[in-house]
Parts: C-alpha cells; structure tokens; sequence
C-alpha cells in the first residue's frame, strides 16, 4: 500500500509536465510576433520559469530544459534526442508551439536521483 | 558498654523529637529538611524494554542497492566528449546538404553520439543527446538550455557545426545517478 504513491512520485509523468511547459510558453511569448531585441529575455524566462514550476512539484528529479526559438521564414529545422538511462523512472517530454511569426520548441528531461 | 550505648541513645533520640516539635510550629521550611533526613522508601517501577531503531534491519534487497556514493569516483570529461562529438559530426555532415532526409540523419546522429560516450564506461552516469538540424536561409535560430542538477557531478558539453547549407547543434548532456 505504501509502495504505490512513492512510486508515482518517483516516475516522470508526461502530462503533469506538458502543461507546465506549455504555460510558460503561452505566459510567455502568446500573443507576441518576432523581435530580435526581445528574444533573449524570451528564451530565459520561458527556460526559467518552467523550471521553478517544475521544482515546484517536488519531485526527486533532476531536470533539464532546452528550448529552440526559431522565426518563421521558410527555413526547416529537425530536433532528435537520444537518452542512456532508466526507462521506468526517468522520462522526456517535447512540446511544439508555433504562432503566426515563431516556432517553439521546447524540451525537458527529468532524471530520478 | 551495652548501659552507655543505650544511654547515649536515649538522649539523641529525644533531641530529634524536640526539634521536630519546634520546626513545625516556627519554620515550615525546615521540614523538608527533617524529611530529607529520614529517607523515605521510594516505590516505583518501571520496565526497560530494548527497542531497535527503526531501519536498522533491512532487507537484502535494499542492501544491495543503497550505496551513499554522491560524488563520482572519475568525473566526465568534457573534453573528451567534445572530441568524439566533433569528430562524429563532422563526419557524417561533411557533404550533406539540407533536405526532408535530415530528420533521419538527426536521429541518427543522436544514437551515434549517445553510443559513442556510452564506450567511454562512465560509471553511473545518465547520458541525453540532443541534436538539431536546420537550415540556413536568413533567419534567426536561438537555442537556450537550463537545468537543476548537481554541478559538482553533471555537466554537458555541446557543439556547433555549420557548413552551406544547414547548421547542426548537438549538446551532450551527463548528469551522475546519486
């Protein structure tokens, strides 16, 4: 009986994780178009803010967060991501926002300690 | 001998007596001092029981897989890790230019990158190989990455390849199991 809340607790739920990366995203660059002087400021509040959410949770988890911002202009862009760890703990999850000027991605990794 | 005892008894016994009389009535305070003279027999009982402590017999499951070793024996070497990573990528992007086809070859160079640290036998260390091609045409790409780890331990190393048309970024994540 004990055993099973600690073990949701030590798994990486996709879901839980997605809507706090796609919160921070929206807070952050929702209803804006490009601009290279604010790009910057973009990327480390999208990075940071979905990390202390993620702290947040109180998981025993070390995480990383990658985010790519790239202008819509015609040019492609491919992403793949290839892990070495325990599949019943640990767990990646990538979500793909794009608005009408910019495409969002932005991964994160959880490891169990 | 036996008269004198008795008698040099009698005598004291009596001093106590008067004494008591006049504390009790003069000072209250010294009777403590009257009963601290004659002990009184304390009854009590309690029962001692050895408890373990809690944790102290585990089973040998859990014995086998706690080991308190927080900080890595031999640290991952970026460097080195770098070397590989560059070697890898340049390789195999050299001639290629940017089409549909560079997804496959993304995935592909993530599980060659992941393989390749893999060998270098890192004890517990947990390896993520993020790799991302795009195409260059004029627009601006921004790639930021954070994390909450231990610095003492994990780390990442990353590069940059780029040649007419397209750009690859890879980034070599290691992060140590405590």
């Amino acid at each position: 009986m004990d055993e099973d809340p600690s073990a949701e607790e030590t798994t990486f739920v996709v879901d839980e994780i997605t809507t706090v990366i796609k919160e921070a995203v929206e807070s952050t660059i929702g209803n804006s178009s490009y601009q290279h002087s604010q790009i910057n400021q973009w990327m480390s509040s999208i990075v940071e803010s979905s990390l202390s959410q993620l702290t947040k949770l109180g998981k025993p988890f070390k995480y990383i967060v990658t985010c790519i911002i790239l202008q819509k202009n015609g040019a492609g862009l491919h992403t793949a991501s290839s892990c070495f760890w325990d599949n019943s703990t640990d767990g990646s999850c990538t979500i793909r926002w794009e608005n009408k000027t910019i495409y969002c991605i932005a991964s994160v990794f959880g490891l169990a300690i | 001998m036996q008269k004198e005892e008795k008698q040099s008894k009698g005598p004291q016994e009596k001093s106590k007596s008067t004494i008591r009389w006049k504390m009790s009535k003069e000072d209250p305070q010294r009777k403590s001092r009257t009963s601290s003279q004659i002990p009184i027999p304390r009854r009590f009982s309690f029962t001692q029981t050895k408890k373990e402590p809690r944790g102290q017999k585990l089973p040998d499951r859990d014995e086998k897989l706690i080991n308190y070793q927080i900080i890595p024996e031999r640290r991952f070497s970026t460097e080195r890790a770098h070397e590989i990573i560059k070697d890898i990528v340049d390789e195999r992007l050299e001639s290629v230019e940017y089409s549909c086809s560079c997804s496959g070859i993304s995935k592909e160079l993530s599980d060659c990158i992941r393989i390749a640290i893999k060998k270098l036998l890192y004890d517990r260390y947990k390896l993520v190989c993020y790799v991302a091609i795009g195409q260059l045409k004029d627009s601006v790409v921004n790639c930021s990455s954070r994390a909450i780890w231990s610095p003492t331990s994990d780390t990442f190393t990353e590069y940059i390849y780029k040649n007419r048309s397209l750009f690859a970024v890879c980034i070599l994540f290691a992060v140590y199991k405590e």
